[in-house]
């Protein structure tokens, strides 16, 4: 038990590695990164990726994938939008209708896949996707809509000496998923669902509600993100429902040490990808890198963490191998 | 152990491609001036120098990637080149759609303290106005402006003023072709965009006051595409079989498909259509060249980044700015299409 827990220690160990390396080259590169006001930075661009990728390690855990969360997130900005528009000015309706138009989308997800029997998530949760984006557009007439009352600005934009509100959402989220992941028996489901679904199934849980959930915290987060964007920006546009945020996630759980293959990946190494992706960012930004090199790094960076993961995969199976050759 | 390993060869690969890229960023902008060089080796002695007249611009655009963004980079780079003292980086995220990079660009560059002005030429005016609220660094909008009490000079062309000129050159070009009875066209681009609504505006101005006729009830939408504009070009066509004077577009791209689809189809009342774009970029230049379209206004982006590098310039010297600086705009016709196609190639070339 104890050598298993050091195994997974080991497994984002590499992660955190990485953005400390990656930290200290920039620090030398660039004057400007390891200053305070640079940090929040960092930590508020950081937000809405790791808000995102919450919902999307669980998917990935149990195997599937949401490829709709951030058409969702600006679905549920929308929503917000088009009601600010209406005239609502009561931060706390908003908020709620946000956050419950974002969890239906997210169970709505996962029925599709359960009792629906949609095959593989990556189809019905990309159609959901086409489908917010044009439902973002719709709600809000093709406009960007600004305007938002303070309250529901408050959790994207307030700060604690300069120390983002929003991150200290996130860490707190993060730790309850975290318990929620670990300490309990829905947490178990969820890494046996991906492990595998046959034996989850015989071994008498209920794995269509166990996805189901899933889809849903993935739909609530996505809100959660929304609502942060609107305070970022002060505004909300439907067009950025196909900004590529879905790869963004993937990429933090990816390269956070979350598998395709499913049964794993921890909320700690998803933040450390979720802040290395961030961190990335900064620096083009820092070092005014050309933006199509950018796209061209970031790329790399994907692809690299995938094959990561396959490698780590080969190298499980064959340590797995060793193991039981020596017990025999 | 290879766990170790292979954890170590990611680190190392993350980090070499970050020097990679951090090379790539200062070797570009080394040749231009020593001294973003000194920010890489030096720290400390790059800090901002005020009053001197050694300043750090930041110029955020709306993408780099496209030919009118192109010339954006080249007018700020070239003032650089003249200024010494002046560093410029000119940055912008992958598209004119990438709103949630840019604004963090903004947020990057406003938080790291590095620049002593910031020209921000807005994809999302209101986010920017956002994220400028607390910032007591200058501020100037390019190309777009930004509705904000903390930005303190925008640089750029009306659109409308720049089409309503382009109108009334259309009119005169339409009465020097024999036309008696100058009706006018338009091929719109996105509803409910703000420049087409002003490049509308202006055109409608335009041709209304000197003597033409805007058909304001038929006006086509063609989303700033050229195949719709080929399709709505040719139900212009069918309705108006006896001829219209003057078919305006949005730019350039439907104006040379509404006159290809009139060419196409040979009908005697187009002999003569002016056909009106706006961008003035090389293709629609080369094509008033070979006569396939008729004029187009330009606006001069080059111009326009130069005046604002210069403007920012200025308001650090302590000198009065305008809150408005025009960059003008240049109508193309046969007789400078050439010149004008020099002049751009000139700009990619420096």
């Amino acid at each position: 038990m104890k050598k298993n827990k050091l195994g997974g220690l080991s497994s984002y160990l590499g992660t955190l590695g990485a953005l400390v390396i990656l930290c200290v080259v920039l620090s030398i590169a660039s004057k400007n990164f390891l200053t305070y006001s640079n940090i929040m930075s960092v930590l508020k661009q950081t937000t809405f990726t790791a808000l995102l990728s919450t919902g999307m390690l669980l998917c990935l855990i149990t195997a599937g994938i949401d490829l709709s969360v951030g058409a969702n997130a600006t679905f549920c900005a929308c929503m917000c939008g088009m009601l600010v528009k209406g005239g609502m000015t009561n931060p706390v309706i908003l908020i709620l209708i946000a956050l419950v138009a974002g969890t239906i989308i997210g169970l709505i997800n996962g029925t599709l896949l359960t009792r629906l029997h949609l095959p593989h998530p990556f189809v019905s949760t990309l159609g959901m996707k086409n489908f917010l984006w044009g439902a973002s557009l719709l709600v809000t007439g093709s406009q960007m809509i600004s305007g938002f009352p303070e309250g529901v600005m408050a959790l994207g934009s307030a700060t604690i000496g300069g120390f983002p509100v929003s991150f200290i959402v996130v860490v707190i989220i993060y730790i309850l998923m975290h318990i929620l992941l670990t300490r309990t028996a829905l947490g178990r489901s969820i890494y046996c669902a991906g492990g595998n679904m046959e034996a989850t199934r015989l071994s008498g849980i209920d794995a269509a509600n166990v996805l189901t959930f899933c889809y849903a915290v993935s739909g609530f987060m996505a809100a959660i993100a929304g609502i942060v964007s609107i305070g970022r920006s002060g505004i909300c546009n439907g067009a950025n429902a196909i900004q590529p945020y879905d790869t963004d996630a993937i990429a933090s759980c990816v390269i956070g040490g979350a598998s395709f293959m499913g049964g794993k990946g921890t909320m700690f190494g998803t933040i450390i990808g979720a802040l290395v992706i961030a961190t990335l960012r900064n620096g083009f930004t820092l070092l005014s890198v050309d933006s199509a090199v950018q796209n061209m790094v970031l790329g790399l960076v994907i692809i690299g963490a995938v094959l990561l993961d396959v490698t780590r995969e080969a190298m499980a199976a064959k340590a797995r191998r060793k193991e039981a050759g020596a017990k025999a | 152990m290879k766990r170790k390993l292979l954890a170590a060869l990611l680190a190392g690969a993350v980090a070499v491609s970050m020097v990679a890229c951090g090379g790539s960023g200062s070797s570009s902008d080394a040749s231009s001036t020593p001294a973003p060089a000194a920010d890489a080796s030096t720290g400390e002695a790059a800090a901002p120098a005020g009053g001197s007249g050694e300043y750090k611009i930041d110029v955020i655009c709306k993408t780099l990637s496209s030919e009118y963004w192109s010339y954006i980079q080249a007018g700020a780079k070239a003032y650089e080149k003249e200024h010494p003292g002046v560093t410029v980086d000119v940055k912008g995220p992958p598209s004119e759609t990438s709103y949630d990079e840019q604004m963090n660009m903004i947020q990057t560059d406003l938080g790291s303290g590095a620049y002593d002005g910031y020209i921000i030429a807005p994809l999302q005016a209101d986010t920017v106005a956002t994220l400028i609220k607390d910032t007591d660094k200058p501020i100037m909008a390019l190309d777009s402006a930004i509705n904000s009490d903390k930005v303190i000079s925008f640089i750029g062309t009306g659109n409308e003023e720049a089409a309503k000129a382009g109108a009334a050159a259309a009119v005169q070009a339409a009465k020097d072709a024999g036309w008696e009875e100058i009706k006018c066209i338009e091929i719109a681009g996105v509803q409910g965009d703000g420049t087409n609504t002003a490049r509308m505006n202006g055109y409608i101005a335009g041709v209304n006051e000197n003597g033409g006729e805007f058909l304001e009830n038929e006006v086509h939408y063609a989303n700033a595409v050229a195949d719709l504009a080929t399709n709505e070009m040719e139900g212009i066509m069918s309705s108006h079989p006896e001829g219209i004077a003057i078919i305006c577009a949005n730019n350039d791209d439907m104006a040379l498909a509404a006159a290809n689809a009139a060419a196409k189809a040979g009908l005697e009342g187009y002999k003569n259509t002016i056909f009106l774009g706006f961008d003035g970029q090389i293709p629609a230049a080369e094509a008033i060249l070979e006569g396939k379209m008729t004029m187009s206004t330009a606006q001069n982006p080059y111009n326009m980044s130069y005046l604002a590098v210069e403007t920012m310039v200025k308001y650090l010297n302590g000198e009065q700015v305008d809150p408005v600086v025009d960059s003008g705009y240049t109508i193309i016709t046969k007789d400078n299409a050439q010149q004008h196609i020099d002049t751009l190639k000139g700009y990619s070339e420096n």
